[in-house]
């Protein structure tokens, strides 16, 4: 069964792309003049940076920016605020990092001159690096509700679902045999850095490959085997995998994850603080929009 | 260990970051670059000469250093100063900033040349509207105290005056003073299409009005300005024609040309009337307009000529035939028209009465010569005979005097006593009728119909209508309506039965109403009391019984 968050998550997308496609349209014959042009434009009191579309989308944009924070501060569990389940506040601290930015880019009416572009290519550096670090997020087993797994726990669910696959065990020491082989592949990387994300990323690009190819190995073993039973084994065994997989890759990849976060926020810190010094500086050169 | 290891590199990465962006950011706190003209201002530290804090670009410190069109805006002069106030929302509103070094701060939505002159206050007209912009906002033409910590001379549009002599060279010395639209126009100098000289002392009239001005306005020779010389307007002597003209007559009439000269001509003057009045022969009608020269052949107009006879100067188109006197038809007014006017028609042997006084000429003298003769014994020699020769049998031949008269052809003069003249002698009833009663339009011929006047059966029956319906026509002998009735009246209130009929009326029959015995039946649609063949038996009207006491007739 669906989780009802995943339908409120889709539509908050569909609602923030709703509002860019109905601000950006009307403008975008705007957006494309020269800069040397645009005051001469009937919508440029509207959607210059400073005007009344613009400057509202550009408080629309660094709110949602400032609301990404919400979820730093839910991580930090020394705070002691366990509010949500932490990978649905990942999900909306995604979201507020990737369409923030773009209410931003209307904001700025595609003029980036000044203190203020260095914030935004900061925000956009730390937009793009989530991406990366969603990924690489990934590959760390978590919990149902978002919270990293221990390795005692990841070993506990390799060995739960390892009784599953013997229970499932009908299919005699032949599948059996199978299944430690479709694991054993997995072993303890020799190497880290490029090569150790390279097969990461080759063995997620054909992850979908692999259910397949095991479901027709036991099927050519065990001709007899239902096909209700082989794919409910087939799942088994390859969540299983999956998490062997994880397991024996899960200290590369944390400390690639470790560097990652010294990356990601410095950009971060960087966009934000050049932006309240923008705000502060527009405030005190008398923009303060409707107010 | 590890998170605050994270935390440690995060933070000298941005610190790093900062530092390094900061220093040329700091630098860059500007959305943009100022416009060229504005260039001097870049730098954070100018952010305030055009911000107000908390209040944004303003207005005040603009005209700071804009003071030139701070003073316009203060007198609500020329295009700034003329904007509504509402209008005025600041001056970034038109001349934004921040849009790069190249940007135009003065913004034309339809070029320069397309730009509304009139919202200056200077609309441009006639050969203003021709000119390029800096043929007028020029260093050359604009104010010289015109100053300002930003103002560029080469590129403001400030200081004209407005006044044309702000830009144009004073062409009159001083001599009309300074507004120069009450005789020029912005489309041409010359001429002067607005001036009127009978605004002037001197109000044109006659010849003087197509007179060239420079014949009485003369050069003055002047090097100060862009030609050599002025025409001069001023302290010019006008006060007699000699002033300007010379006297051909060198002073032998005196110095007052004008009691025998106008404006209008030296030798065409109406005036030369006033002067012939002096003489015995005063101009009147069209010797007036005569050239001098037309009479005084010899050229010398004080000469005495003949002038008691027409004749004298005129030839006589009639060779004498009707007398030496022209006047008699003829006046000075002129030869035609006069003489439709004035000729005695009483000369001829036709004078001319009644309705032929108001005719004209032309009605009866249709060849244009009215000196031909015409045929005129008879009326029908002009006249057309409307009535088709009905009375040409008559003892006078039909002549149209017998019955019309000069005055007027309707009515006629024709009486009841000269019808007793003719066939038909009115009588009784017949009197009491209109002419037109029985002299309708009965009759036709190609010209349309025409009254009938003769009749050659003149019966009762040709006019009147047989209401017995022949009863009396049939009877043997036939009875004429006159055998009863007269032409005093139709109804007979005195018939005599016993006389008229073969039935006479005795006894009780005497008081019977006629119509009691003569019944009426319908013949052809019409009533008829029946008269004759009546019948007279006792027993057809009274049946088989006999009235008691009553005799009878027999038969």
């Amino acid at each position: 069964m669906r989780c009802p968050f995943h339908g409120i998550l889709g539509g908050m997308y569909a609602a923030a792309f709703a509002a860019l496609i109905y601000f950006a349209w009307p403008a975008w014959d705007y957006y494309r003049l020269p800069l040397q042009e645009r005051p001469h434009a009937e919508q440029h009191a509207d959607y210059k940076p400073g005007g009344t579309i613009g400057h509202g989308v550009g408080i629309l944009g660094s709110s949602m920016v400032l609301l990404l924070f919400v979820y730093s501060v839910r991580k930090r569990q020394w705070l002691g605020l366990r509010f949500g389940p932490m990978n649905r506040w990942l999900s909306v601290h995604i979201w507020l990092g990737f369409m923030g930015p773009l209410f931003i880019t209307l904001h700025t009416a595609m003029k980036f001159q000044g203190i203020v572009s260095v914030s935004y290519f900061s925000m956009m550096a730390v937009m793009l690096s989530g991406f990366v670090g969603r990924y690489i997020y990934s590959q760390i087993p978590h919990s149902s509700t978002g919270d990293v797994l221990s390795l005692k726990e990841i070993d506990e669910q390799i060995d739960q679902l390892g009784q599953t696959v013997a229970s499932q065990s009908i299919a005699g020491e032949e599948i059996l045999e199978l299944t430690r082989e479709y694991a054993g592949r997995l072993e303890q990387p020799r190497r880290r850095g490029p090569v150790l994300w390279l097969r990461i990323l080759l063995y997620d690009l054909t992850r979908w490959y692999r259910p397949w190819l095991f479901r027709r190995l036991v099927h050519e073993a065990m001709p007899q085997l239902k096909p209700a039973v082989l794919h409910e084994l087939s799942a088994v065994v390859h969540k299983r995998s999956m998490l062997l997989r994880r397991r024996a890759f899960l200290d590369a990849v944390n400390s690639v994850f470790d560097l990652w976060h010294v990356v990601h926020k410095p950009f971060a810190w960087i966009a934000v603080i050049i932006m309240f010094i923008h705000i502060a500086v527009v405030v005190l050169m008398g923009y303060r929009w409707i107010f | 260990m590890r998170c605050s290891g994270r935390s440690a590199g995060s933070s000298i990465l941005a610190l790093l970051l900062f530092v390094s962006f900061g220093r040329s950011a700091v630098a860059q706190i500007s959305p943009g670059d100022l416009s060229k003209p504005h260039e001097k201002l870049e730098g954070m530290a100018n952010c305030t000469q055009c911000h107000e804090v908390g209040k944004g670009p303003s207005r005040e410190k603009c005209l700071a250093c804009h003071q030139a069109l701070q003073e316009r805006i203060q007198q609500g002069r020329g295009f700034h100063g003329r904007m509504p106030a509402g209008q005025v929302q600041g001056c970034p509103t038109c001349h934004s900033e921040h849009a790069g070094r190249d940007f135009e701060l003065v913004h034309w939505p339809q070029g320069e040349k397309g730009f509304d002159h009139a919202q200056t206050g200077f609309p441009l007209r006639g050969r203003h509207a021709k000119l390029e912009c800096r043929q007028c906002h020029s260093d050359t033409f604009m104010d010289k105290n015109l100053k300002g910590p930003d103002l560029n001379r080469r590129r403001t549009f400030l200081g004209l005056s407005g006044d044309c002599l702000g830009c144009h060279f004073d062409e009159h010395r001083k001599q009309l003073g300074t507004r120069c639209v009450g005789c020029h126009n912005e489309e041409t100098w010359t001429p002067a299409p607005v001036f009127d000289h009978a605004h002037s002392r001197y109000p044109l009239t006659g010849k003087h009005v197509t007179a060239k001005c420079g014949a009485c306005h003369l050069q003055v020779a002047d090097r100060s300005g862009s030609d050599t010389a002025y025409t001069q307007y001023k302290n010019l002597k006008f006060g007699a024609c000699t002033d300007c003209h010379k006297d051909p007559h060198q002073n032998r009439l005196g110095p007052n040309c004008t009691q025998c000269h106008g404006t209008d001509g030296w030798k065409t003057s109406a005036q030369k009337s006033v002067y012939h009045d002096k003489t015995d022969f005063p101009l009147r009608g069209k010797h007036v307009s005569v050239a001098c020269d037309k009479c005084h052949k010899t050229g010398d107009v004080l000469a005495t000529l003949p002038h008691a006879r027409c004749t004298d100067c005129h030839k006589d188109p009639h060779a004498n035939r009707l007398g030496p006197d022209c006047t008699q038809c003829h006046s000075p007014a002129g030869w035609r028209t006069l003489v439709q006017k004035g000729f005695d028609h009483d000369r001829t042997d036709f004078p001319l009465r009644g309705k032929h006084v108001a005719t004209p000429c032309e009605k009866c003298h249709t060849s244009g010569d009215k000196q031909a003769r015409l045929p005129h014994a008879r009326c029908a020699d002009c006249h057309i005979d409307i009535h088709r020769g009905q009375f040409a049998q008559r003892p006078d031949s039909g002549r149209c005097e017998s019955c019309h008269s000069l005055d007027t052809f309707k009515p006629a003069v024709f009486t009841v006593k000269d019808h007793a003249a003719t066939r038909f002698p009115l009588a009784g009833a017949h009197l009491a009728q209109t002419c037109l009663a029985c002299h309708e339009s009965t009759l036709s011929d190609a010209r349309g119909k025409y009254r009938r006047y003769r009749y050659e059966d003149r019966a009762c029956l040709a006019c009147h209508q047989d209401v017995h319906a022949a009863q009396f026509v049939l009877s043997d002998p036939p009875k004429q309506c006159t055998h009863c009735h007269g032409v005093e009246q139709w109804r007979l209130p005195n018939f005599d039965h016993n006389a008229l009929t073969a039935y006479k009326l005795e006894g009780a029959h005497k008081a019977v109403p006629c119509l009691k015995c003569h019944k009426s039946e319908q013949i052809k649609g019409q009533i008829v009391v029946m008269y004759r063949e009546t019948p007279n038996t006792c027993e057809s009207c009274h049946g088989g019984k006999r009235p008691a006491g009553d005799v009878g007739q027999k038969g």
